[in-house]
C-alpha cells in the first residue's frame, strides 16, 4: 500500500504509474530501459518513485531480464561480425568455449555473461588483428606490447621493437 | 532534542522489511555502490538495524512531513558484508508511517556522507569517511 503524503516533497501522494521511458542502473549497465508495464508508486507533485519490498523484486526481475537481453544483442551482434572473419568452431576453441556455446548464445538459449559480451565486442571491433593478438597470448602466455597512450593522434607503444612485429 | 520517531520502531519496521527507499537516491547514490535493488534494499534494512540513539542528527519538517536525520558510521561487517570496505559515514533521512500491516519507514534518503555531522550529533561530531577500499 503506497503513503498518502509522499516523504520527498510532504505535497503529493504516492500512487502506481505505469509509463515508457523510466531507467535504472543495474549491475555494470548505467541504464536499462523499464518496461512501461512496471507499476512503481510515484509522487503526484515531485515524481518521486517509492521502492517497496514487491516493487525491488519486480525491478530486479524486470532488469536482469533487461540486461540478459542486452547482453545477448550484444553478443549476437559480435558473432555475426567475428563470423565472417573465424569460424564459429575456431572461435569457440580460441577462446576455451565448448562446441556449440556460441550457437546456443546466438539464438538466444545460452546466457552470455557480461564478461563474455565485452570480450566478444572487443574482438569484434577490429577482428583480424584481436584474433591474432588473442592467438598470440596463448602461445606465449604473456599480454606483451601495450599502448602508453591512447589518443587517436599519437598512439605510441610501449616497446617499440616488439609493437612493430604487431603491425600497429 | 531528540527523534521524532521512535528508534526502536524504526528498527522493527526494518526487520519486518517494511521500508520504502525513494527512487532518485535508490538509482543516483545506492545502486552505483550496491549495482542491484535487491542489493540496495538489504543494505538499506541493514543501515537501518545499525542504527543507534547516538547517531541521530536532527529533525526536519516540511509541509505536514516530519523526517529525522541520522549520521551513521557502519560497521565493518555491514562495509564487508556488501563489499564496500572504505564507505564508512552514511547520512539517513526517514519517516514512518502507520500502514494497515504495521508501521513503515520511508527512507526519503540513504547516501555516502558529504559533510561531517557536527555536534548536533547526539553521540558527537562525526567525520566524512567515504573512499572505497580493497579489503
Amino acid at each position: 500500500m503506497s503513503q498518502a503524503i509522499c516523504s520527498s516533497c510532504g505535497k503529493g501522494t504516492v500512487e502506481p504509474v505505469q509509463k515508457p521511458g523510466r531507467r535504472m542502473r543495474f549491475r555494470n549497465f548505467e541504464a536499462l530501459e523499464l518496461p512501461a508495464s512496471l507499476a512503481i508508486p510515484t509522487c503526484n507533485y515531485c515524481g518521486e518513485e517509492w521502492i517497496d519490498a514487491g516493487t525491488t523484486e519486480a525491478l530486479e526481475r524486470a532488469l536482469a531480464d533487461a540486461a540478459t537481453k542486452a547482453l545477448t544483442k550484444l553478443s549476437e551482434e559480435a558473432i555475426q561480425v567475428l563470423s565472417e572473419h573465424c569460424p564459429q568452431r575456431d572461435l569457440e576453441v580460441l577462446l576455451d568455449l565448448s562446441r556449440g556455446y556460441l550457437s546456443k548464445v546466438k539464438h538466444g538459449k545460452e546466457k552470455p555473461s557480461a564478461l563474455l559480451a565485452a570480450l566478444l565486442a572487443l574482438l569484434a571491433r577490429n577482428p583480424e588483428r584481436r584474433l591474432d593478438e588473442v592467438r598470440r597470448f596463448w602461445s606465449t602466455g604473456s599480454v606483451g606490447p601495450r599502448l602508453v597512450t591512447t589518443s587517436t593522434a599519437s598512439a605510441r607503444i610501449g616497446q617499440d621493437e616488439q609493437a612493430a612485429s604487431y603491425g600497429y | 532534542m531528540a527523534p521524532y520517531y521512535s528508534l526502536e520502531d524504526v528498527k522493527t519496521a526494518a526487520g519486518d522489511d517494511r521500508v520504502e527507499l525513494g527512487g532518485k537516491n535508490f538509482n543516483d547514490r545506492l545502486l552505483p555502490w550496491l549495482r542491484t535493488p535487491l542489493a540496495a534494499r538489504s543494505f538499506a534494512r541493514s543501515v537501518l538495524l545499525e542504527l543507534s540513539p547516538g547517531d541521530y542528527f536532527k529533525s526536519v519538517t516540511y509541509g505536514d512531513v516530519a523526517c529525522d536525520e541520522y549520521g551513521i558510521a557502519i560497521s565493518t561487517d555491514l562495509q564487508d558484508a556488501f563489499r564496500i570496505r572504505g564507505l564508512v559515514t552514511w547520512y539517513v533521512k526517514l519517516r514512518l508511517e502507520q500502514r494497515r500491516g504495521g508501521k513503515t519507514v520511508l527512507l526519503a534518503s540513504l547516501h555516502g556522507a558529504e559533510r561531517d555531522f557536527d555536534e548536533r550529533r547526539a553521540g558527537g561530531p562525526l567525520r566524512v569517511e567515504f573512499e572505497l577500499r580493497e579489503p
